[in-house]
């Protein structure tokens, strides 16, 4: 029997004390673990998603919600901006390219962003199937939306947006925009960036869906108040009399129709009569009639190509023509002395540098970090303590066998190292615990944010720092079965085997 | 094979005690006959090289263990002195078995699972081999003591009292017992006792 196997015995022997000494370990160790992993992915993701943008230009609001909507695609976007209200920016002699992007809509919680080719290039993307879009409502599909719909996110299929992202998700069988569908027409390769967790289009998609429903065009009431109060008092009357604008594109869905000789005329009057008279009351009958379309697979003529693009957007009033920001990169160094400042002089936009915001979102994240850290660090301390306490106070009852294992020929060396090997197993209990809740818990964590924000971490990395932690649990294990072990190492036999 | 010449000891700022001069060849059996308090342990203590003598030499097995310092003491005394004590302890997250085996390795011996059982079975405990110690009764107790004391075939076993604590039917077989498997091993026996209980059992004898 060694002196190792009688350790791992006397702990097993004392379930209670050696459990906390252990269970304290472990947190404290899997605390510190976790803020490594997490700070170090975190940190990844936030370098490897800004690609290479100089600039985002975007509705007032605050610049760090601005590059989180528009670059990382967490938060909530600060508002739509007209197209023509930030031409300027794209046509400035200092600017090398301007992508534009428009969110708002999701696929199953998934972000439907319209944007540009450009946009897909700039993030490394390449096609694993199909081909890129040629015209709006035509969608291409991030690696990992296609890995979770495979089935409904085949070449060809069709598949309707739902209205909000993120938290805001409305009701989709409320606010669908069942009768817009898009056709997704290539999937991506994995990047390893947001772009994985996008359903991409052409930004002026969003605009034809919008068409379509009116007054639910705006993406919040601030820049529907935005809108209502800018635009002229003609084309306010658009706006306020939403039907109008639909029975123009209805009109052109018609034609369109008629032009491609699709029959189903029937399912056009009903779609007519629902959007000329009962939008407003929206029309739960026709509403439902797509759903059990859409659901059912059961493709109508009246879906297949209903629409002429770009008749639709022909009936498109300027006011209407929205993004949500544009993603600008200068040409050269001259670009960042004049164009911030060229747009934050439009009260109605804002310039926000994906840099300093990235940094000072970061920082406050370390700051966090560094507490959560310090927490981590004392709950160590305790533990270091509470192995202290075990190894000292379960000394007291074995005093007399510690001086009955030296009569039986074991050196005071030997049962200082026995003692030093038990602080040393409990801590490496501790260690290995650690591993298992810090990496367990990120993966729940990780399907978590998964769910809520398709920002996954990876729980199944392994950090370098865990190997050091390894070497700080053995110390922690050893000092703190130094002064139990040093008494132990000084027990006089005689005296105690006299008691 | 034991011989003590001369032999005094103090504690701390205590009058120090002699004690009489005795030797034993290998194998005999003897009882240190004493009163309480009269030094006893204190003299079983020092043959066991847990305390040093202020003079006087001691030898076992042909050593004199006066002269033997730290590891080296110890190194011996696993391998050569086997002690019994009044009460017997235990390795309490050990199992009987376990207890033995632990003796075994800490002798600087091989240690043997298969020996040690049959050390138990030889001693009656056959079916608490893998009982916990502190299962087990006084009497069952101190054989496994015996057990453990004379797994390693030390050449001389060293007895604290080793029946003060039981009844007179306890007492008798565990002396011999202690007679009988000591004579097996071949080791000198040395009691020390006020039970007077024993001295039938012992020709010789030392009086403190």
């Amino acid at each position: 029997m060694n002196s190792l196997k009688l350790s791992w015995k006397n702990i097993k022997y004392r379930p209670w004390r050696s459990g906390l000494a252990v269970l304290l370990m472990a947190s404290g160790l899997s605390i510190v673990i976790v803020l490594i992993l997490t700070q170090g992915q975190i940190d990844e993701k936030f370098r490897n998603n800004l690609g290479d943008i100089d600039l985002v230009v975007g509705a007032k609001g605050s610049p760090l919600q601005l590059v989180l909507s528009s670059v990382y695609h967490i938060d909530n976007p600060t508002g739509n901006i007209h197209q023509d209200s930030c031409s300027f920016v794209s046509n400035h002699p200092f600017v090398a390219s301007s992508i534009p992007i428009c969110i708002g809509d999701n696929f199953n919680t998934y972000r439907i962003v319209g944007t540009s080719l450009d946009y897909i290039e700039m993030y490394g993307g390449k096609l694993a199937s199909g081909k890129y879009w040629e015209e709006p409502m035509q969608v291409v599909v991030g690696a990992n939306v296609f890995e979770k719909f495979p089935n409904k996110l085949k070449l060809g299929s069709r598949i309707t947006g739902g209205h909000g992202i993120g938290n805001d998700l409305l009701d989709e069988h409320d606010h669908a925009h069942e009768s817009s569908p898009y056709t997704v027409v290539g999937i991506l390769e994995p990047t390893g960036k947001v772009l994985d967790n996008l359903v991409l289009c052409d930004y002026r998609s969003s605009w034809i869906v919008h068409a379509g429903h009116g007054e639910e065009a705006s993406f919040d009431l601030k820049t529907k108040e935005e809108v209502e109060n800018k635009v002229e008092p003609d084309s306010l009357t658009i706006v306020q009399d939403t039907g109008e604008i639909t029975q123009n594109v209805q009109t052109v869905i018609e034609d369109s129709a008629e032009e491609n000789e699709l029959e189903d005329h029937g399912h056009d009057h009903h779609g007519h009569d629902h959007h000329g008279h009962d939008h407003h009351g929206h029309d739960h009958h026709g509403h439902d009639d797509h759903g059990h379309d859409h659901h059912g697979h059961d493709h109508h003529g009246h879906h297949e190509k209903p629409l002429n693009i770009d008749s639709v957007l022909t009936t498109i009033p300027e006011s209407k023509k929205e993004i949500t920001a544009l993603l600008v990169k200068y040409k050269n160094q001259r670009g960042q002395l004049f164009i911030p400042n060229a747009v934050n002089r439009n009260s109605s936009l804002i310039a926000a540098d994906p840099d300093i915001e990235r940094d000072r979102m970061l920082k406050l994240v370390d700051s966090g970090i560094q507490t959560a850290n310090l927490m981590g660090y004392f709950v160590l301390i305790i533990s270091a303590i509470s192995v202290f306490i075990a190894l000292y106070s379960s000394l007291k009852d074995r005093g007399y066998e510690i001086a009955l294992v030296r009569v039986q020929g074991a050196t005071r060396l030997k049962v200082f190292g026995m003692i030093l090997s038990e602080g040393l197993l409990l801590s490496l209990l501790g260690y290995i615990f650690a591993l298992l809740i810090s990496h367990v818990g990120m993966w729940v964590v990780s399907e978590i944010l998964e769910n809520n924000y398709h920002y996954a971490f990876n729980a199944w990395v392994f950090s370098r720092m865990e190997g050091y932690l390894l070497v700080v649990a053995v110390v922690i294990g050893l000092i703190s079965a130094l002064i139990p072990a040093l008494k132990a190492y000084g027990t006089d036999i005689s005296s105690t085997l006299s008691k | 094979m034991i011989q003590i010449e001369d032999i005094s000891f103090s504690y701390k700022e205590q009058e120090s005690m002699r004690f009489p001069d005795f030797s034993f060849d290998q194998g005999e059996h003897a009882l240190v006959l004493g009163s309480s308090g009269c030094g006893k342990t204190t003299l079983l203590h020092l043959i066991a090289g847990l305390l040093s003598p202020q003079s006087g030499s001691i030898r076992v097995a042909d050593k004199d263990i006066t002269a033997l310092n730290g590891g080296t003491m110890d190194a011996f005394r696993g391998q050569n002195i086997g002690v019994i004590f009044q009460k017997p302890h235990f390795v309490k997250s050990l199992t009987v078995v376990e207890n033995v085996v632990l003796a075994q390795s800490l002798g600087g011996g091989t240690s043997s699972r298969v020996e040690a059982e049959s050390f138990l079975q030889k001693l009656g405990l056959e079916d608490k081999i893998n009982r916990r110690v502190t299962d087990l009764s006084e009497g069952e107790k101190q054989r496994v003591s015996i057990a453990r004391a004379l797994v390693n075939k030390p050449k001389l076993i060293l007895a604290d009292e080793p029946t003060s604590a039981l009844d007179d039917e306890n007492c008798k077989s565990v002396v011999q017992l202690l007679k009988q498997v000591s004579d097996e091993v071949g080791s000198t026996l040395l009691i020390v006792t006020h039970d007077h209980r024993l001295k039938e059992h012992f020709s010789k004898t030392v009086e403190l």
